[in-house]
């Protein structure tokens, strides 16, 4: 970690599809957003996560990139789940939402939620990222 | 002096027999003229005199009528078996109804008026009835027509009273509603419309003789179901015949459950294309990552371009997914009412755009004019520029000339005028019409579907608006839309 100018700590993939999980964390390493990724590849892991670290902050992630289209937990559960979390993670813990969706009213809906500080319609890539750190 | 005297007499003479000359002419004159036939028989009952509308009436001449006894013209039913004669008229003067026989046998019902003279002669003035009576029966079948129309009707119909009773109501209520007759009759009107909408129909009742069409009234049927209805009512109360309010409920119910099925198959059918076009594709951008990932840590010149060709590929897949999307939601979805922010729109479809290949050496102008708001249909909107913008990028021409594309944008109160203008490959004027087709492609450098202005064109459509385009090949195009403003939500 020393030596390389890492702009996050810690950052979350909650994805249920493996591929993109890997492209997103390829793409983080070599854009040097993060060497410290954490993978779930389901919305109800990634809540069990935060459950079991809310009482450690440097476990908590500094960003939880988020797919909406996900199996029982999807998206919008997770942020009604996560509005219950308290406040010491939600005022760490930002969510940029990452999904193959460019449908209006999906972004509209989600984006509409206190937490969520940016859309990224997939695949992440050098760019989206580069514009991510120009906007927190 | 005598013969003066004499002379005066015989004038006064002549004077005298002209004045009668002059009466019995004009005595005549009327018999002749009557419209009603009238003759003169004596004692005997031989007819003396007949005038024209009696030859027209019986059909005799007026040569066979004189003559002839008066018995034979009178038809004698069992009940009058005595035959009428003047004899037998003891009053000096009567009016009677009289079945009458014709020359061809017919028989005619008319109204006699008969005057008996001291001799024992006779004038009788004859009125022929049957067409009165015709248009009696006439009327009187027709009221039963209307009668059996009203009570047979699948509609019901109701006359109401000023403060909404009911004061007739046709038998179709008891099929329509479960209610018999007597139950409804003198109930309240409101009593049978859905609580939400009983205001309506008073507040439509304001003038009279108006006719007004309520689309989808809710009645309640007796077992509270409730009936969808198309109702006409018109205000009758100052008319002194109806003195009411005529209501026509036509059952709708049918209709509205089919319309309601087809909304929920349009909205199952958008979300079933919502879902297909987002399995479609996710895989696709899974692919395009790993496409940017090999390329940024691939050095082969060669494997590199194969990646760039995938990328290719893969982008066209992309937009026809999306193309099919806009397409089907737009023949489907309804049309959103929302205040629309060009500037927004506009910078958002710009910064997708600007990844295109060669997108960068393309100035982009906006002039932007939206003091006035517009309100319109968001998805829309943003569909017709979105798919204008991108023909601009994709066909334009980079051999030095400055590439660049002017977006004009002003609101009105009426309108919004937007006017899209590139110095690029331009169309052929024999294509100005078919690039709105579906499937047509105007361009050999075309790699889409073919959709794109065809989706623009029924985008357009739906809001009601209209495109016209410019294009000179080699130069450039303009293409102007014209929407009207919703400001006035209606």
């Amino acid at each position: 970690m020393s030596g390389e100018e890492l702009y996050k700590e810690l950052v979350m993939l909650v994805d249920d599809n493996d591929t993109d999980n890997f492209i997103h964390r390829r793409v983080l390493e070599i854009s040097k957003f993060s060497k410290n990724i954490i993978v779930k590849n389901s919305g109800k892991s990634a809540l069990e996560y935060l459950e079991e670290n809310k009482d450690n902050p440097g476990m908590i992630p500094d960003i939880i990139f988020l797919d909406i289209n996900m199996p029982i937990v999807d998206g919008f559960v997770f942020l009604f789940e996560y509005d219950a979390f308290p406040d010491s993670i939600k005022n760490k813990c930002k969510i940029v939402i990452l999904s193959s969706s460019d449908n209006k009213k999906d972004i509209d809906r989600i984006v509409d939620n206190d937490y969520v500080i940016h859309f990224i319609t997939k695949p992440l890539s050098d760019e989206s990222v580069l514009a991510l750190k120009g906007m927190i | 002096m005598l013969k003066q005297f004499l002379n005066w007499f015989r004038v006064g003479k002549r004077k005298f027999g002209l004045t009668v000359n002059i009466e019995s002419s004009k005595y005549k004159m009327l018999l002749n003229e009557a419209s009603d036939a009238i003759y003169l028989v004596n004692s005997k009952g031989i007819i003396t005199f007949a005038n024209p509308s009696a030859h027209l009436l019986f059909g005799y001449s007026v040569q066979e009528l004189i003559g002839r006894n008066i018995d034979s013209l009178i038809k004698y039913s069992s009940e009058s078996v005595i035959p009428f004669s003047s004899n037998l008229i003891e009053e000096k003067g009567i009016v009677i109804q009289q079945e009458f026989v014709k020359k061809d046998a017919s028989i005619f019902k008319g109204e006699m008026s008969v005057r008996l003279f001291d001799d024992g002669s006779h004038q009788a003035i004859i009125r022929d009835i049957t067409k009165g009576l015709q248009q009696q029966k006439q009327l009187l079948d027709r009221e039963r027509t209307f009668k059996t129309l009203v009570e047979n009707s699948f509609d019901i119909i109701i006359v109401l009273e000023s403060d909404f009773r009911i004061k007739f109501v046709s038998p179709a209520v008891k099929k329509m509603l479960g209610y018999e007759v007597e139950e409804v009759i003198g109930q309240k009107s409101n009593k049978f419309i859905e609580f939400r909408d009983r205001v309506s129909i008073k507040e439509l009742l304001k003038n009279p003789g108006i006719t007004y069409a309520i689309n989808d009234l809710k009645l309640i049927h007796k077992n509270s179901q409730i009936i969808h209805c198309e109702v006409n009512a018109v205000n009758f109360l100052n008319d002194s015949l109806i003195e009411g309010i005529i209501v026509n409920c036509h059952d709708i119910s049918n209709r509205i459950e089919t319309e309601n099925q087809l909304k929920n198959t349009n909205f199952e059918l958008d979300s079933f294309v919502y879902k297909v076009s987002h399995d479609l594709k996710a895989p696709l951008r899974s692919i395009l990552g790993l496409i940017n990932l090999s390329k940024s840590e691939n050095k082969d010149p060669t494997i590199n371009l194969y990646l760039d060709m995938m990328l290719r590929s893969i982008q066209s897949l992309d937009s026809f997914i999306k193309d099919l999307t806009q397409f089907s939601r737009n023949s489907r979805m309804e049309i959103v009412r929302e205040l629309i922010d060009f500037e927004k729109i506009t910078t958002e479809i710009v910064n997708n755009l600007k990844y295109q290949e060669n997108a960068g050496a393309i100035t982009v102008v906006k002039e932007i004019d939206e003091k006035i708001p517009f309100y319109s249909d968001p998805h829309r909107i943003a569909t017709i520029i979105g798919n204008l913008l991108s023909n601009a990028y994709k066909y334009h021409r980079f051999n030095g000339n400055n590439p660049y594309i002017n977006i004009k944008i002003d609101t009105s109160e009426s309108a919004v005028r937007i006017i899209i203008s590139d110095n690029g490959t331009g169309i052929p004027e024999q294509y100005h019409e078919k690039i709105f087709h579906m499937f047509f492609r105007a361009s050999e450098k075309s790699q889409g579907s073919g959709l794109g202005l065809y989706i623009v064109k029924s985008a357009l459509d739906k809001i009601h608006g209209n495109v016209t385009l410019e294009s000179v090949p080699d130069v450039g195009s303009t293409f102007t839309i014209e929407i009207p403003n919703l400001l006035i939500n209606q």
